[in-house]
């Protein structure tokens, strides 16, 4: 008998099962390390966060510091990225506006992916009228295209709100992601170990959240990667309707579509902003192809 | 590696490119002369700003051509097209729709008359009368008027629109109207409640008059049927409108033509265009011959073009801070309202904002308006004066303790950026406020809910009469609560507006009276008449604007064919 | 096979209905009070009073949501603007196609360039070819494309001035609208194509065949592309969901007067009628060409088919299954 076996089976196979778990994340991470696009990815996206977060003290000048002898000046030594129409710098809110940005774009897609994750759960693992409901339900939604359900939830909660925008942005893709979620689950259901679990009278919120989650889990987080671009983005559009984050504040979104006024003597104002939201976007999607390569060996080529 | 490498040098290629787009034609705008403002600095404003800037602004080759100009002292040659870029789309042809302020249907159809600077000048209406004791308008037309359709005109046409202006459009006369009605075949005459007082007639004279009969047989919605000198051939909804010369146009007598009322091009195109960056490169393109509202920022390129001109007249509106006076907010405190208002420059509203295009105010309404007092200008001891001092002292005597206060403003991208300047110069002097941008389709609801705003920043119409300026503001006409709309609740205001804007009452002294009251109560602030610009082609010798200072093409006078 | 077609075709209008209702009654729930947005705050309360009882907001929730379902699906009347007084059915009449244009022509261009770069760069997997068609779309895929839209007019209107910046006048109005749509597009379809075939190189009947000594050639173009193709195919036909709803951003850059922009118009000022018609319509549009696309695709691809056909010799008459 090896030493770790013991004689009541349920902690037998939950000892065996935490080690599978801590092999598959660790081995998971290890693969990452090695994924040079996605550590590029990773990298970038963590020096963009420090430098959100460290705005104050990397900032050259404050977001709402308006010097008027400057206004729409091209970039310089004194404002590398120019000043915008109130003479404010534009590398300065473009560090700060980082931190609304990346905000909007992190707890948008969290709100989505949990929406998603809690209603494809119920859906696969209840079945039968409550699953066909759930479904049928995301087919109407389905068929509103995701940026048009964006603006309709934005406008029901009105322009000024910061929540009621994140809301917006993170219903907006939904549907697809409740599909995926249920799909995951209809096929860990059938899973020997679920049945072996159910056998010994594991609860059903036990089963789900200890035994189908862990699973999903890694899908879910390459999908919050990658849409967390896409929620930037989609923000970004939202402004330029009138429905997103509004000026004053220094979000990119904002910026950009504050700057199209402008673009025929100061394209400046434009092209900073894109340039940010492009780069940033960029490392998202690198940082979201080498999770995915990472966590699930088998789609890699 | 190797992939690593790529994608490294892909971005930076593409930040190269990029780069160079941003290096190449941005131009950095000339530290423009005195007035300076930063919130960390405690400089002090210069206050002179230079009148003679305003002016060399406007290039002006041609001159205006006044609405009022009779045919025969206006000489053009007669244009085959112009094409002109609007903001918005007409979408509504209907001559009583609530949509006539576009700039496509102004001088379209033709209302009895026109009020130009104070002046009645008949269009449709041949000659008028008004009885000795003020309450009988008689009114004659010139009996020969036709319509795109050959209708004539009469009397009984002219009543017809009246009641379905007031039905449709709510002109607002019937508070003065008693009775109108057809005398004869091209004779009517207007019963009054109270003898008229100043600016009602401009609103006699503003509704457009069309045949009961063409509206009864055409949807005038998509099909219209003008009396004026234009008629409509094609209409692309969103992107194109074209107006034509009409042969048949009524009126030959050629005197009797006032400017608005000429057609001096054959084909007048309306381009769409809601982007302003657009039209600037439409014009520079050359789709476009002539535009409206191009930015601040982009008409120095034009000023200083060879293939273009800049007219500039003030606009009729007025950028206003408007103070929430009701019992329940901090801002019913007038020692806070003060402070508010002298902390702010509306010098430096009128550089940063405004790029310096427009003078400033130094009363409700701007210094051209009938009955301004030109000494107000020169006052040193009111609000429009901007003191940080005084305005600590104000506040000082206040029980206001740091709290935020709210800025209501709507979201276009010039009223924004003056609520921007607003919060950052009330800050130097200690009132923090917040911003609370709104969208243009509920904020006058807003506007009426007295716990959602403390300060409300407009572009308020000014008007033609500074008396009625005032009457605008205080009047209870337009609330349905016995106040103002910023909720100015004193019923002592409503008596002297009323009595003060009867002709008879007109008086100076009476209008110091009223100045002293509004400024004592620090009733509402306001900062800019901003210049409003036409961008118009070189070959264009003189401009005419017609009502809401919209650039008429007909009107206007041409070199070139 | 009928049965397939009969069940999806329920299915739309069921979507189609439900979308209805849905955006109806969010609609109803918005904020707002639409008499005094259309008449503004200095109305009287009898004014007011008036304004509602026209537009017909005044009756109880399931009354209008009855007669507008009514007027919607059976008489096709979606009301009339409140703020442009026209018909919303006309208003949508014209637009969609420009629209619809735009949005078929972008899509085109994506597949035509999209696919072919996927193709190669999967035949040529691990090659020079494979890594810059990943560079390229993943450069693509991350650029905002409104951004890029400004880029193009700076550079082709301004600067260049070869190419109009607004409007609809004539195709080169076109131009840059599809070119900046298009270029997202061909990021995910490159890498999606790619996967696909990658997918299909390393199967077993690949290898007879070349073993066989057919042609390289004809391998690939016989053998290797339809398979692969087909979820590629599956993927463009949804991707023409897009072509009506996902314009709106592009139509305000450009002010191209299609259904976007009257949407956006319609948002901005609070023109309820509008809103409803269009998401409806976009809705609908979606819908329906999903079930085109299912349905082409159980055509098209046997496995279904043989499905559907099975079931119907189960029904005791014996088919040729070829």
């Amino acid at each position: 008998m090896s030493p770790n076996s013991k004689t009541i089976l349920p902690e037998k196979n939950q000892v065996r099962k935490k080690r599978k778990k801590q092999g598959m994340w660790s081995q998971a991470v290890v693969r990452l390390f090695h994924d040079k696009l996605g550590m590029v990815g990773l990298i970038g996206i963590l020096a963009l966060v420090l430098i959100s977060v460290c705005a104050p003290l990397i900032a050259p000048f404050s977001p709402t510091e308006m010097d008027l002898k400057f206004i729409n000046a091209a970039p310089s030594l004194a404002h590398p990225f120019g000043t915008d129409a109130l003479g404010r710098d534009i590398l300065s809110r473009l560090i700060y506006g980082g931190r609304y940005s990346l905000a909007v774009g992190f707890l948008a897609s969290v709100v989505g992916q949990f929406a998603a994750l809690i209603l494809g759960m119920i859906a696969g693992y209840a079945g039968g009228k409550v699953d066909n409901a759930i479904m049928r339900t995301m087919d109407v939604i389905m068929s509103i295209p995701a940026t048009m359900i964006s603006i309709i939830v934005a406008m029901t909660f009105g322009t000024k709100n910061f929540i009621g925008t994140i809301v917006a942005l993170g219903l907006g893709g939904i549907a697809g992601g409740v599909r995926m979620c249920r799909g995951l689950v209809l096929t860990v259901r059938q899973e020997e170990y679920l049945r072996a679990a159910q056998a010994i009278n594991c609860s059903t919120p036990r089963i789900l959240f200890r035994h189908v989650f862990p699973n999903i889990i890694s899908v879910m987080i390459i999908g919050m990667a990658t849409g967390i671009g896409n929620m930037i983005m989609v923000a970004a559009g939202l402004s330029v309707i009138g429905l997103g984050i509004q000026p004053p504040a220094p979000e990119w979104g904002a910026m950009l579509s504050a700057g199209r006024d402008y673009i025929t003597h100061y394209p400046h104002l434009v092209i900073f902003p894109g340039l940010v939201i492009f780069i940033c976007v960029f490392f998202f999607n690198l940082l979201g192809d080498g999770l995915r390569d990472a966590i699930d060996p088998k789609l890699r080529k | 590696m190797k992939n690593f490498r790529k994608i490294i040098s892909l971005c930076l290629v593409m930040c190269m490119i990029i780069a160079l787009f941003a290096s190449c034609g941005t131009k950095e705008k000339s530290g423009t002369e005195e007035t300076d403002v930063q919130t960390e600095d405690t400089e002090e404003i210069d206050e002179n700003v230079d009148e003679e800037n305003v002016a060399t602004k406007q290039k002006v080759i041609g001159s205006e051509v006044s609405g009022a100009a009779i045919a025969d002292t206006v000489t053009s040659v007669q244009r085959s097209v112009i094409n002109y870029a609007v903001v918005e789309d007409p979408a509504d042809f209907d001559p009583f729709a609530n949509t006539q302020t576009k700039e496509t249907l102004v001088g379209f159809y033709q209302p009895l008359a026109y009020v130009i600077k104070g002046e009645v000048v008949g269009c449709l209406m041949k000659d008028y009368t008004i009885s000795d004791d003020g309450l009988i308008m008689d009114g004659e037309l010139y009996d020969y008027i036709t319509d795109t359709d050959g209708n004539n005109i009469k009397a009984s046409d002219v009543v017809f629109s009246w009641e379905m202006g007031e039905e449709i459009t709510h002109i607002g006369t019937t508070g003065f109207v008693d009775k109108f009605e057809a005398t004869g075949d091209y004779t009517f005459r207007i019963t009054f409640k109270q003898p008229l007082a100043i600016g009602q007639m401009d609103k006699l004279t503003k509704w457009n008059v069309v045949s009961e009969k063409a509206y009864s047989e055409h949807d005038m919605h998509t099909d219209p049927v003008p009396t004026g000198p234009y008629k409509l051939t094609k209409y692309t909804s969103g992107y194109l409108t074209t107006y034509e010369k009409r042969d048949d146009y009524w009126q030959t007598d050629t005197s009797k033509l006032v400017a608005r009322d000429m057609a001096n091009v054959d084909v007048i195109n309306f381009y769409v265009i809601p982007e302003s960056a657009q039209r600037t490169i439409a014009l520079k393109n050359g789709s476009i011959d002539a535009s409206v509202g191009i930015t601040n920022e982009d008409l120095p390129f034009f000023d200083e073009s060879e293939d273009f001109w800049l007219f500039g007249v003030p606009d009729d509106l007025s950028l206003d801070l408007i103070p929430n006076c009701d019992e329940g907010r901090l801002t019913s405190d007038v020692n806070l309202r003060r402070a508010i208002f002298y902390a702010i420059s509306n010098e430096a509203i009128l550089e940063s904002v405004y790029g310096g295009n427009g003078s400033v105010n130094h009363d409700l309404a701007p210094n051209w308006a009938v009955g301004y007092n030109p000494d107000w200008d020169n006052e040193t001891d009111n609000y429009y004066t901007y003191d940080p001092e005084k305005a600590k002292e104000y506040l000082a005597e206040t029980s206001y303790n740091g709290e935020e206060l709210i800025i209501l403003v709507n979201n276009s991208p010039t009223l924004t950026n003056a609520a921007q300047l607003i919060n950052a110069l009330l800050e130097q002097v200690g009132i923090k406020t917040k911003i609370s941008v709104t969208d243009p389709a509920i904020i006058k609801e807003t506007y009426a809910d007295k716990t959602a705003w403390d300060l409300y920043i407009t572009m308020d119409a000014t008007n033609t009469y500074w008396i009625d300026a005032i009457n605008g503001f205080l009047t209870k006409d337009k609330t349905t609560w016995e106040g103002s709309g910023n909720f100015w609740m004193d019923p002592e205001a409503q008596e002297m507006i009323n009595t003060y804007k009867q002709v008879a009452n007109a008086t100076p002294e009476n209008f110091e009276i009223m100045r002293d009251y509004f400024i004592d109560n620090a009733l509402c602030k306001s900062m800019v008449n901003p210049l409003t610009y036409v961008v118009v082609p070189s070959w264009t010798s003189g401009v005419c604007l017609s009502m809401k200072k919209c650039f008429t093409p007909g009107g206007s006078t041409y070199t070139e064919e | 096979m009928l049965r397939y077609v009969l069940q999806r075709l329920l299915m739309t209008i069921f979507v189609i209905i439900a979308a209805a209702i849905l955006i109806f009654t969010v609609m109803y729930f918005v904020p707002g009070d639409p008499a005094k947005i259309i008449l503004g705050p200095e109305a009287t309360a009898a004014d007011l009073a008036d304004v509602r009882h026209q537009l017909g907001i005044d009756r109880p929730f399931l009354v209008q949501l009855g007669s507008f379902m009514y007027n919607t699906f059976i008489k096709f009347d979606m009301g009339t603007s409140w703020f442009r007084n026209t018909s919303v059915f006309g208003g949508m009449l014209e637009r969609i196609p420009r629209t619809f244009l735009l949005g078929f022509l972008s899509i085109v261009l994506t597949s035509l360039v999209g696919i072919p770069m996927g193709v190669n760069a999967a035949t040529h997997h691990r090659k020079w070819q494979d890594k810059g068609v990943i560079s390229f779309a993943m450069v693509f895929m991350s650029v905002p494309e409104f951004w890029v839209a400004l880029l193009f007019i700076i550079f082709f209107s301004l600067r260049l001035n070869i190419l109009p910046s607004f409007g609809i006048g004539s195709w080169k109005n076109y131009v840059l609208p599809i070119l900046s749509g298009a270029l997202a597009g061909i990021g995910g379809i490159a890498r999606y194509t790619r996967s696909c075939v990658l997918e299909v190189v390393h199967a077993d009947y690949i290898t007879t065949a070349r073993a066989k000594g057919v042609m390289e050639r004809k391998v690939i173009y016989q053998h290797m592309l339809p398979n692969a193709l087909i979820p590629v195919l599956t993927n463009v036909g949804t991707s023409f969901t897009r072509c009506i709803g996902g314009t709106i951003v592009m139509e305000k850059i450009f002010s191209f007067p299609g259904v976007g922009l009257y949407l956006s118009d319609a948002i901005a000022s609070r023109d309820y009628p509008v809103i409803r018609g269009c998401v409806i319509v976009i809705a609908a549009f979606t819908a329906i060409l999903m079930l085109l696309v299912d349905l082409s695709y159980g055509y098209v691809d046997p496995r279904i088919k043989a499905q559907y056909v099975k079931q119907s010799t189960k029904k005791g008459k014996i088919k040729n299954v070829a």
